[in-house]
């Protein structure tokens, strides 16, 4: 008798489309049934927001994923919920060129002329966003029996590419003001990367990577994985879907 | 009737008139103002803690509180607990007129001191003279060293290009390296850094070493910026330890004589330099203690407004226009930035939804 195939729930914005996309793609290949909740629908605009120093999460996306949680059929719940706020800092040089250091990466260049912001300024905002924009996950902490964060990918080196997927009222800006050093774009991953990082393990919650093979050997994403100067594409999506078949299986042995 | 000098003195100069029998918020010790601030004239602040609330409340009235040192727009929001706009430049509390000296000598590089940076055991790293800039310290050296270029600028374009200068003596006990005499605002040990005896010692300044060393500040910032007019004020809040052998509350009649009496000998019939009684507004006894908090130390909300109230009223001549101080809220450069973020955000937002859109 053949086993069943694991469920798992995926619950995220944009970077978890790619991997509904890919799943549909790849049909019954998929080692395990997904079903998805993209908090980017219209049913749930907003899904989150500030008001004022407190962040709403939509009442309908508490009620969808408690609901989905409760019903116990799923074996497996992964979510992709964010990953853009080191895009705000890093798609466009800002008027006032900032930078920071990492201490751990003491070895990557500061951009000329750059005003030094403190790094823990700069985790600061990361976990003011992320600890937020991250509530469907903790409230899926209390939810889930197996639960997993993915981590959004790094950005490519290519500083040009950049240009060819800013919005068209944006390219003027990116001109003007240039777009930051590849470097200093992956800094704010590593440092957004680091925070989320933290969060999830405050809370117990294991992070996936970017999967090792997507990556070049200082960090990247490489181009032939990148959808655009955010997100990854279908390929990268296969990637991540083998990714959470291996986290699911070694939970599973784990757990046994 | 016999007559003499008092006869013709102005109900200021008694006792009964100006202090015991108006209510407590008509009470003004303010005689005559030396001169006038203009809604955008560039008022810098430092001080001890309550030359805060004189910055703030600037600000709040639509004055032209000139801080040089910002937080970036991007990071606003989550910049509190870093001391950006508490005071002029992120200086922290200065307490003593000789920290403010050296501070402003670190700033020209004519001062270097010794102990430049203290390592922590946790791997951060503390700046000796404002070793609670940062809730945590600094993460690495280059970030520390950056930090440090950054903030001497911001402290020489205050200097340069103020127009008032609010300063609050805080303290007269301080510590002081032994080696090169580097004035520490807390003692090393207190909030980082190690106490060592050997290096480190208790210091307790005369009027005469306050008076000189205001002087020098004062002189410095002149020879810069000659046009500069200066506000002197001694702090309220009494001293929350001593390391005198004497009582507590002995130690706070002796430090803050000593800064009344120093900011009397500074400001004498110089013009330009004016000393502004928020001490007596807070502490006479028309008061009687209402104007401190639970802990007989901080100053009410109350105090701080009796104090602002009087200084508007004698300082001022003419309030902002509250478009104007909308305007002066942030530099070009900052809006620029601002009006960025907030830019980077949609544009994310966008690119986030064009994939939803893809998607579908």
């Amino acid at each position: 008798m053949q086993s069943r195939k694991k469920r798992v729930l995926l619950v995220g914005t944009s970077h978890a489309e790619v991997l509904v996309r890919t799943h549909t793609a790849l049909g019954s290949a998929c080692p395990f049934q997904l079903r998805p909740i993209i908090l980017n629908e219209s049913r749930y605009f907003p899904w989150g927001e500030w008001c004022g120093d407190d962040y709403i999460v939509n009442p309908i996306v508490t009620a969808d994923l408690t609901k989905a949680l409760k019903g116990g059929t799923f074996d497996h719940v992964t979510m992709m919920i964010g990953g853009v706020s080191h895009f705000e800092l890093g798609g466009v040089n800002s008027p006032r060129l900032f930078d920071f250091v990492i201490p751990e990466r003491t070895d990557l260049p500061i951009v000329s002329g750059a005003e030094i912001i403190p790094y823990d300024l700069v985790r600061q905002f990361f976990r003011r966003e992320e600890v937020n924009i991250l509530k469907p996950l903790f409230l899926a902490k209390e939810l889930a029996v197996s639960l997993s964060y993915m981590l959004p990918p790094p950005p490519v080196s290519d500083a040009e590419m950049i240009f060819g997927h800013l919005p068209d009222d944006w390219v003027e800006d990116a001109r003007r003001l240039g777009v930051p050093d590849p470097i200093f774009r992956y800094k704010t991953w590593l440092a957004y990367a680091s925070v989320v990082g933290d969060i999830c393990a405050e809370r117990d919650i294991p992070v996936l990577s970017p999967p090792s093979l997507t990556l070049d050997r200082d960090g990247f994403l490489k181009q032939e994985f990148s959808e655009d100067t955010l997100h990854g594409n279908g390929t990268y999506g296969e990637a991540v879907l083998e990714q959470i078949a291996s986290f699911i299986n070694a939970d599973a042995v784990e757990a046994a | 009737m016999s007559t003499h000098p008092y006869k013709t003195l102005p109900d200021y100069a008694f006792w009964s008139r100006s202090v015991a029998l108006p209510a407590l918020e008509d009470v003004d010790p303010v005689v005559a103002a030396k001169f006038k601030i203009t809604p955008d004239d560039r008022v810098a602040t430092g001080g001890s803690c309550f030359a805060q609330h004189i910055g703030r409340e600037l600000a709040a009235a639509g004055f032209n509180y000139f801080v040089t040192e910002t937080a970036h727009p991007a990071f606003e929001e989550a910049a509190a607990g870093f001391n950006y706009g508490i005071f002029t430049a992120r200086y922290g509390n200065i307490y003593t007129a000789r920290q403010l000296l050296q501070l402003f000598h670190r700033a020209y590089g004519l001062f270097v001191p010794l102990d430049a940076v203290w390592h922590e055991a946790n791997g951060r790293l503390k700046d000796p003279f404002r070793p609670e800039i940062q809730p945590a310290g600094f993460a690495s050296m280059i970030e520390f060293q950056a930090d440090q270029r950054q903030h001497f600028v911001a402290v020489r374009r205050a200097v340069e290009e103020m127009d008032v200068f609010a300063f609050t003596l805080g303290l007269t006990e301080t510590w002081r390296d032994r080696r090169d005499g580097a004035i520490y605002p807390l003692c090393p040990g207190v909030s980082g850094g190690t106490y060592d005896p050997a290096r480190h010692e208790f210091v307790n300044l005369t009027v005469d070493e306050v008076t000189s060393d205001l002087r020098a500040a004062i002189a410095f910032i002149k020879e810069r910026n000659p046009k500069v007019r200066i506000v002197i004020t001694v702090s309220p809040v009494p001293l929350v330890a001593t390391y005198e052998p004497r009582s507590v509350l002995e130690s706070t009649t002796y430090s803050k004589s000593v800064l009344r009496v120093a900011a009397e000998q500074v400001c004498g019939a110089a013009s330009d330099v004016a000393y502004f009684p928020s001490y007596e507004i807070i502490t006479g006894n028309h008061a009687r203690g209402a104007y401190f908090g639970d802990d007989l130390r901080s100053v009410t909300d109350e105090g701080v407004s009796h104090v602002m109230r009087l200084f508007f009223r004698h300082y001022t001549d003419t309030l902002p226009h509250p478009q104007d101080a909308a305007r002066r809220s942030s530099a070009d450069i900052d809006e620029a930035a601002q009006r960025h973020r907030r830019k980077m955000r949609k544009v994310a937002a966008l690119i986030c939804d064009e994939e939803q859109l893809d998607g579908r």
